[in-house]
């Protein structure tokens, strides 16, 4: 077995363990209690990841996008079929638009019993708070979904690789304001909302939290980039399969 | 009245909610079977392009 085989195996393992341990741990260990919150508060160790993962997968998709661009250039000498990297930077924002989509629905149920449990289910509010954070969220979706429509509107690969990676890099960037940026200018639900949250602020996330969020968080990017990894193996023999298809096809006709 | 019939059939939400029941750990249960059913369906989804990609590759 080589480094790089031991590495695959032990990231996935790793991903595993951490998970499990986020999972066991943060539904049987005991909390600091947080009145609007109570149990619910459990949800931290579950949603939050949900966002890290999809910057993790957003921020590889990125690198690929950049990576692409590079091998397009024609001053650069390298043997790389640059479709590759247009596939590992779809399949990886692909990972992040599910992560994206878990994370908003997650976040809509934990919202609806802390800050929204004495409103009935009739109204819209109750599963929509509008909170910047949210809203942030939604917009990223979007504009990353439109990322999809973006490239099936292409059917010559190299251009829809070229034009694909270039919307990319500016969807990245608007991750940036959506989620880091704008949520602090205003009041939310969230702890980071910069004039204050209406549930729970930041100094109530205590090392008991710590303790058990972070290494689930790590647990579920590693998953993300484990589900990234396969697709894109999937993905490159799908490929290398149209070649070879390409060139019989070529063979054929000569 | 079609939001409320939407959300009782999105989520078996009812007027005395069972996400709010045992101190609101049930919404606990519900992010998690959300999360997890959510990777299971996307890794079904994979399973499904891998199989239609052997399709091909036996054609």
């Amino acid at each position: 077995m080589n480094r790089k085989t031991i590495l695959r195996i032990s990231y996935k393992v790793l991903a595993v363990a951490l998970i499990l341990y986020a999972v066991v741990f943060g539904l049987v260990s005991r909390l600091p209690d947080l009145p609007p919150l109570q149990q619910s508060s459990r949800n931290v160790f579950f949603h939050v990841p949900m966002w890290f993962a999809m910057l993790t997968m957003m921020g590889i998709s990125l690198y690929y996008s950049i990576r692409l661009l590079r091998l397009l250039d024609p001053d650069l000498e390298h043997s790389e079929n640059p479709l590759y990297a247009d596939a590992n930077a779809r399949e990886s924002a692909g990972v992040g638009v599910i992560f994206n989509a878990l994370g908003l629905v997650t976040g809509i149920i934990w919202s609806r019993v802390s800050w929204a449990e004495d409103r009935p289910a009739s109204e819209f509010s109750t599963w929509w708070a509008w909170d910047p954070i949210q809203v942030g969220a939604l917009v990223a979706l979007l504009i990353y979904l439109a990322y999809f429509l973006l490239r099936n509107s292409f059917t010559e690969p190299e251009s829809r690789a070229k034009v694909a990676a270039v919307y990319n890099i500016f969807a990245f960037a608007t991750l940036i304001p959506l989620f880091f940026i704008i949520p602090r200018m205003f009041e939310g639900l969230h702890p980071t909302a910069g004039k204050g949250s209406f549930i729970f602020d930041k100094s109530q996330i205590s090392n008991e939290f710590r303790m058990i969020l972070y290494p689930g968080m790590l647990g579920f990017i590693l998953l993300g980039v484990w589900i990234y990894e396969l697709r894109s193996r999937l993905e490159r023999v799908r490929l290398r399969l149209e070649e070879k298809l390409a060139e019989k096809d070529y063979r054929e006709t000569a | 009245m079609n939001t409320h019939f939407l959300s009782s059939f999105l989520l078996l939400q009812t007027e005395k909610t069972w996400l709010l029941m045992s101190d609101k750990v049930y919404s606990v249960l519900a992010v998690l079977l959300l999360i997890f059913g959510g990777l299971i369906l996307y890794i079904f989804l994979t399973n499904r392009k891998i199989r239609d990609l052997e399709k091909k590759l036996k054609d």
